[in-house]
């Protein structure tokens, strides 16, 4: 089964990573949707759920945890598949994290965006 | 038997009450009793020097005729006297005339030695020889004997009276001590608690309750300031570990989203096929630099969590064969371009070891990059791993540079390079080794090296074998 066509929802505050990120995905095929908040991320999600959410934890106005949280709680997007991407390393966010449940928690600096897109490709094949 | 060192101060406190009862008083009752003796042994020497004076007196005739039964009668009056035990009358030769006893017998031959006038005092009687004189003329001697039973007789009730005082007192001095006593012991025992509960519960909150104005009181003041200054540290030390914490992943966080942006670019740049040879080139440095910064971020990152004790080891049973195989992988382009010869051994003969995979992983990469690093190009690596009484040995050794003896001690010191690795190349933070030792440490396990300079390194590490292995 192919990739193409799958929607992407990319959550990221710094536009260099966003850039970056957003261009690499969509060599690789998939088709790439932006928020720069978490409450963009709610909005967006919320119109039309994707196939997968790439989700910043830092971020303005609403975090990446709380997005996930609010994500959980609501039957309409409670099974979109997560991938948390953040650079932050506190263990009581990784708990929580882990405790509501994401499909995927990569440290950005330690990713390659190749290793992303494989990641990615795989999670939605199955 | 108790010490005196092991008695707690009230104990303490009643023995010294106790002693001093028991000194004043043995002493009192020793002085009067000896008062008493002297008064007593006075008296006993007049009496009886009365007594001869009496019976010398009522004596002369007896002697002056030597009439043994007119003597004979004089002395055996003297049974009235209790005490009087013998007596005997010498003529002026100093021939016993008469004698008397009062536990009876008869004769004269127990009389002695006649002797000049004098008394005195022999172990447990009092002897008197007394001159007879009519006029001036010397008629004969009176030798009297009295036992001195008078005297054992007060001695021993002197003592009576000296145990039931002892007793008396000692048992009045028991009871006001353990009521007295506690204007001294109390405070102290209170202090003792509070600085035992400071110390059980690290709650430097607690302070001693005052309760007297003297010395102690003014320990206890002392006692609370020094506990007011400990608490003020402790909350100091606190906040700056507090902040160190929160600086250091605010700062982990802010140097990765950028160091991220850099590799991500350059990735995405290095991927464009038509680009000339020598961009590329230069492309690849600048990944290779922003890898390495990510890489001291996030060694700097582990030893900040280790040092904190944030981080949480999630050990797992790990075969260090696969894992060194893996860090191989991934380092294998550096080799490459160095030209260096790496082989393995032993990767068959060790059970797996219980250690955190992901962390340790860190610990072996940093050691073969560095044997990469401090080695020059076409060098031999060689990695090897055995079995030997229960720990597994895991040791990596290279032709490289060395490690200066002088150095050998303070490699393992965070921010510690040795001085010759500037020869080879600068990069590096000097904090590799020192995570290595902490994350080798962190597993149960012991590192060290050996080297000579010039000629190489090796770095050794033991970990004992993982449950149900061993």
């Amino acid at each position: 089964m192919s990739t193409n066509g799958k929607r992407l929802l990319l959550v990221e505050d710094d536009r260099f990573l966003r850039r970056a990120c957003e261009i690499s995905l969509c060599r690789q095929g998939f088709e790439v949707s932006l928020a720069t908040d978490g409450e963009e991320a709610l909005r967006a999600v919320r119109a039309e759920p994707p196939d997968l959410i790439l989700l910043d934890i830092l971020m303005p106005k609403l975090s990446g945890i709380e997005v996930l949280r609010a994500l959980r709680a609501d039957a309409n997007t409670q099974a979109v598949p997560v991938i948390i991407l953040t650079n932050s390393s506190k263990e009581t966010d990784v708990r929580e994290i882990q405790a509501l449940g994401v499909s995927g928690y990569f440290v950005k600096a330690d990713l390659s965006l190749e290793e992303l897109g494989h990641q990615v490709e795989q999670l939605l094949e199955y | 038997m108790l010490r005196y060192s092991k008695l707690s101060i009230n104990q303490k406190l009643q023995v010294i009450v106790m002693a001093v009862v028991a000194v004043v008083l043995i002493l009192s009752v020793a002085a009067f009793a000896a008062y008493d003796v002297t008064i007593l042994r006075d008296s006993l020497r007049r009496d009886l020097e009365t007594l001869a004076e009496i019976v010398a007196a009522n004596s002369t005739a007896a002697l002056s005729f030597a009439d043994q039964n007119a003597a004979g009668e004089l002395l055996s009056a003297l049974r009235a006297k209790r005490h009087l035990t013998a007596a005997c009358l010498y003529l002026a030769d100093n021939k016993p005339l008469a004698s008397y006893q009062r536990q009876g017998g008869s004769g004269n031959s127990f009389c002695p030695q006649s002797e000049p006038e004098g008394i005195r005092f022999e172990p447990s009687r009092l002897i008197l020889f007394h001159q007879v004189m009519l006029g001036n003329r010397l008629v004969g001697t009176l030798y009297l004997e009295s036992d001195v039973e008078e005297m054992r007789d007060r001695l021993v009730k002197f003592g009576r009276i000296a145990g039931v005082v002892l007793l008396g007192a000692s048992l009045t001095g028991l009871v006001l001590a353990s009521k007295l006593q506690g204007a001294i012991s109390t405070p102290i025992v209170h202090l003792a608690r509070t600085a035992r509960r400071v110390s059980a519960e690290k709650d430097y909150s607690i302070r001693a309750v005052r309760r007297t104005d003297d010395e102690l009181g003014g320990l206890t003041d002392d006692f609370n300031e020094m506990l007011g200054q400990i608490q003020r540290q402790d909350a100091d030390l606190k906040s700056a570990l507090q902040m160190k914490s929160d600086f250091v992943s605010f700062a982990t966080h802010q140097l990765r989203t950028p160091l991220a942006g850099i590799k991500w670019s350059l990735e995405l740049a290095a991927q464009d096929a038509a680009l000339a040879e020598e961009t590329a080139s230069f492309i690849q440095d600048g990944r290779d630099s922003a890898q390495r910064l990510i890489g001291m971020v996030n060694d700097l990152l582990d030893i900040s969590r280790i040092e904190s004790g944030k981080l949480k080891l999630s050990p797992k049973e790990t075969s260090l064969a696969e894992l060194t195989q893996s860090v191989l992988k991934d380092v294998s382009s550096q080799i490459e371009k160095q030209r260096h010869q790496v082989t393995i051994t032993g990767m068959g003969e060790i059970p797996p070891v219980l250690i955190d995979p992901q962390l340790f992983r860190q610990a072996i990469l940093n050691m073969v990059s560095n044997a990469i690093k401090y080695t020059q190009p076409e060098g031999r690596i060689g990695i090897h791993m055995s079995r030997q009484n229960g720990l597994v040995r895991w040791a990596i050794e290279d032709t490289g540079i060395g490690i200066p003896k002088a150095e050998q001690a303070r490699i393992f010191e965070k921010f510690h390079r040795a001085e010759n690795v500037y020869k080879l190349e600068t990069e590096g933070t000097g904090l590799g080794l020192h995570l290595v030792k902490m994350i080798v440490e962190k597993s149960g396990g012991q590192i060290w090296c050996e080297s000579e300079e010039g000629k190489g390194s090796t770095f050794q590490l033991t970990l004992p074998v993982g449950r149900g292995n061993s």
